[in-house]
């Protein structure tokens, strides 16, 4: 179930319903409701995904009371082993077996019939979920929840189980607790949040993917600069505004019914180094990466030389968390290369001394990122070449570069430039409103955005991960 | 720190965390209040939508049930039709997707 669809509206207003009347009459059931919600609305995808969804969440649960028991270490890896594994099986067993069949091949060897693995949504999302629950109770930020109840609720919780945000166990365990205070609902925010989701994905990120970048990437020797060039800039507004959109969609569902999801992007374009961008992109999963990842590996302890190292290799590894392919680890590497060479050369780490040295940095910062969402963007490495070559051609003709879509990639990219509480800002404006004001206006932003976008739901870019 | 607009940041918050959209000064009101707002949101959408409700409708499966919601469906969409709200919503889009 897609978030911008008639059904999930239907979801929604059932759920919350049921959810505030029992937050009301029966505060101890609203975990139960919440998990049957959740795993109904997870069902639309697959119900036997969601027997492995509730058997990652009781192994993760399992693991946590043994722990908080005292068997620590070993246990804790153990269960960590565990989750990746289970991520692993399902990101790379297709990639291993065509290794081993074209190996075979090669020694004439008839491979054996491969078995088909279907990727689950939200996959990754659940399982870093349940790493962070683990990990979390044996630092000590979180109490091993004795009811399993808490673990699957916190895992299935439907806003953030198809892509995020990734919440930790400490910040939203708590929240579980107790039941939240039906006197207070954030609606302005939260439906500022939903519409300006909705406007991001449908009007923005759609339109781009169909216009200005599928058909590019899908053949660019028939592309000349103009259109490759808004391919480049139109996937990185598109990659932008479907991934923030979704998030903003969900922080804006949760608060809805009174749970708190962090901010996940915070205008990342306007970054003036590559370190300032990984800490306002896809934050959930950058922090995460920080805490899980580059800390245990020694983080920017042990000197310059260590910390590039700890760099490059967080930065690979988020690289190919992505999926089996040589141009999501390149993508890693790049950043990961640029993330080192910003700690290693000190010109490049301090702040900016000028206003026009902040300009040439945003500049450069951007660009490098533009291109390797290039290398994320292409099926493989041939195309993001051909992708490059076509930069020379300026004498084919633009096919698919209108002004619509310039504009909409501009519109993008300038969205970054507004004061970064501008969200604040609209909501003082509509808090004011009786109810039923605020609701028709946000009635009537959905469907203008529904009227301004592309036919159709694209499914969002996150869900492949 | 837990629901920031119920003012008990009783767990500590990521010190390098971006700013967050809710605060403690987030304009709240009660859950039957909100639900107003959500009611008048979806009702307007049904509203604008009812050509694709109705699509919707004539695509469901043969199972019971399905009869009265394509009949209510058609009776929404008609009295729609009458108000000219199908009509007006073709024409915004046509004004919106000028450019395409």
């Amino acid at each position: 179930m897609l978030f911008p669809t008639g059904a999930f509206a239907i979801f929604l207003a059932v759920v919350f319903a049921g959810h505030w009347t029992l937050v009301r009459v029966a505060p101890s059931l609203v975990r139960h409701f919440l998990l049957c919600a959740s795993l109904a609305f997870y069902a639309f995808w697959s119900a036997s995904f969601c027997v492995a969804l509730v058997a990652v969440g009781l192994f993760a649960w399992g693991i946590g009371l043994l722990v908080a028991q005292g068997r620590g270490a070993g246990w804790l890896r153990a269960g960590v082993a565990g989750a990746l594994a289970w991520l692993f099986w399902f990101k790379y067993a297709g990639f291993a077996q065509r290794e081993v069949a074209s190996a075979l091949a090669l020694l004439g060897i008839d491979a054996p019939p491969a078995l088909e693995v279907l990727l689950p949504v939200g996959v990754s999302f659940y399982v870093f979920q349940a790493i962070s629950y683990m990990v979390d109770v044996h630092r000590g930020h979180a109490a091993a929840a004795r009811d399993p109840l808490d673990v699957l609720a916190y895992l299935t919780f439907f806003p953030h189980i198809a892509a995020g945000p990734i919440v930790r166990a400490a910040h939203f365990l708590p929240q579980l607790a107790a039941a939240p205070d039906p006197r207070r609902v954030p609606c302005a925010m939260a439906l500022l949040l939903v519409a300006s989701g909705l406007f991001k994905k449908m009007v923005v990120a759609n339109e781009l993917a169909t216009g200005a970048v599928d058909p590019v990437f899908r053949d660019p020797a028939a592309h000349g600069a103009a259109d490759v060039l808004l391919a480049a800039y139109g996937y990185t507004v598109q990659i932008w505004c479907d991934f923030s959109g979704y998030s903003d969609m969900a922080i804006g569902v949760a608060a809805l019914l009174g749970y708190h999801f962090p901010r996940n992007f915070d205008q990342p374009f306007r970054a003036t180094s590559l370190a300032e961008f990984w800490r306002r992109w896809h934050v959930s999963l950058s922090s995460w990466l920080r805490d899980y990842l580059y800390v245990p590996l020694g983080g920017n302890r042990g000197g310059r030389l260590r910390t590039a190292r700890n760099l490059l290799l967080t930065m690979v590894l988020g690289g190919i968390w992505h999926g089996a392919n040589w141009t999501f680890l390149c993508w890693g590497v790049l950043h990961g290369a640029a993330l080192a060479a910003e700690r290693l050369v000190p010109a490049l780490r301090d702040p900016p001394a000028s206003a026009v040295a902040a300009v040439l940095r945003w500049a450069v910062t951007f660009h490098v990122v533009v291109a390797c969402f290039v290398l994320f963007r292409a099926p493989d490495l041939a195309t993001a070449g051909a992708m490059a070559a076509r930069l020379l051609d300026w004498a084919t003709p633009a096919e698919t570069s209108t002004a619509r879509l310039v504009l909409l990639a501009g519109l993008g990219i300038g969205i970054h430039f507004l004061p970064g509480d501008t969200r604040q800002r609209i909501e003082r404006l509509l808090a004011g409103l009786h109810p039923l004001a605020l609701g028709a206006l946000a009635g009537c932003a959905a469907l203008l955005v529904l009227a301004a976008a592309p036919e159709g739901v694209a499914p969002f870019i996150y869900f492949q991960f | 720190m837990r629901q920031p607009w119920l003012r008990q940041q009783d767990i500590p918050g990521d010190a390098a965390a971006p700013p967050d959209d809710f605060s403690p000064r987030s304009a709240t009101m009660p859950s039957r209040r909100a639900a107003l707002a959500l009611a008048a949101a979806l009702l307007l959408l049904a509203a604008g939508r009812s050509e694709a409700i109705l699509d919707a409708a004539y695509g469901l499966p043969v199972a019971p049930g399905t009869e009265a919601a394509i009949a209510a469906a058609e009776a929404w969409n008609g009295a729609l039709a009458q108000l000219g709200v199908p009509d007006a919503m073709r024409r915004l889009r046509g004004l919106l997707s000028a450019g395409r």
